[in-house]
């Protein structure tokens, strides 16, 4: 029965605060509400503000540097292709010095 | 959790997002029990119940437009809730462990008064226990503390908890076992520096 006690020692302490009444009240205290819901507005107005801001500011600059990027793909794409032109040359060329056929 | 009859939350939301003064401090007032009871269960050291609670209101308000009508919207509250306590049990340092010496005279009398389960404590005997629990908990991790306050102070179950904090059920097993046993050592080593 003590060893039990003794394992148990948490359980047994924790169940007693559910009995504890604070004596606190559960409702806002005068003016809570008042002050919170006008800070809360403010702060959502802030939010929204900000998230249009960012937008305008960076728009643009996102779409140059989409801009960029497209063309730095295309003439990554392009300087690849040149080589591949290149390479098909110049087998076509040794093909034809050796007098084969297809 | 409830969201009363008194209140037509679909439409005072609609109204706190058109900027509705009068609508967002009815929505304040009413979720205010809600808020104060979860503030009051996971309240770090020096902290003061109504700041924690007017943290909580702020990030609601910002995070609106975020809310989706598929859950109530206390539920999706109480998630806020939870995670800024969480966040500020992080913040604040884990008390080192708990020594005798720490204990009041009523919080030292607590432990072994909590052995007589039959007995049935008085409302000092209740704050001395209170207060000592509160004094336990502070020397745990902010997790450990926040699932071990809702699963043995508030008697939530596992799904609760999960609906609560978006935690996976073994991670919360584990997390409260793992509580447990740290809470019953403090206890034992209380009671061998007592003898």
């Amino acid at each position: 029965m003590k060893e039990e006690a003794r394992q148990n020692a948490w359980e047994l302490l924790a169940a007693r605060p559910r009995q504890y009444e604070s004596g606190k009240q559960d409702g806002a205290p005068f003016g809570f509400a008042t002050r919170v819901a006008a800070l809360g507005l403010e702060a959502q107005q802030k939010a929204v503000e900000i998230s249009i801001f960012a937008l305008e500011r960076y728009w643009l600059r996102g779409l140059a540097l989409a801009g960029l990027l497209a063309a730095v793909t295309f003439l990554a794409g392009l300087g690849q292709m040149g080589e591949l032109a290149d390479l098909t040359t110049s087998a076509e060329a040794q093909l034809l010095s050796t007098g084969g056929g297809w | 959790m409830s969201e009363g009859p008194t209140l037509d939350v679909g439409t005072c939301l609609e109204a706190v997002r058109g900027g509705d003064q009068g609508a967002a401090v009815e929505l304040v007032e009413h979720f205010y029990p809600l808020v104060i009871k979860i503030a009051r269960a996971h309240l770090p050291r020096r902290v003061a119940e109504e700041d924690l609670a007017q943290e909580i209101f702020l990030k609601m308000f910002t995070r609106l437009e975020q809310y989706r009508a598929e859950q109530p919207f206390g539920h999706w509250l109480s998630r806020i809730a939870v995670t800024t306590c969480l966040d500020a049990l992080r913040a604040q340092k884990r008390r080192p462990e708990l020594r005798w010496a720490d204990l009041s005279e009523e919080e030292a009398a607590t432990i072994q008064a909590s052995r007589e389960v039959a007995m049935k404590p008085n409302a000092a005997e209740l704050a001395a226990t209170h207060d000592l629990v509160t004094k336990l908990l502070d020397t745990l991790g902010a997790e450990d503390r926040l699932v071990v306050t809702m699963m043995d102070l508030e008697g939530l179950s596992v799904a609760e908890v999960q609906e609560r904090t978006g935690w996976g059920e073994s991670k919360i097993k584990v997390r409260v076992f793992r509580a447990r046993k740290k809470l019953r050592g403090a206890l034992e080593r209380l009671e061998k520096e007592k003898q």
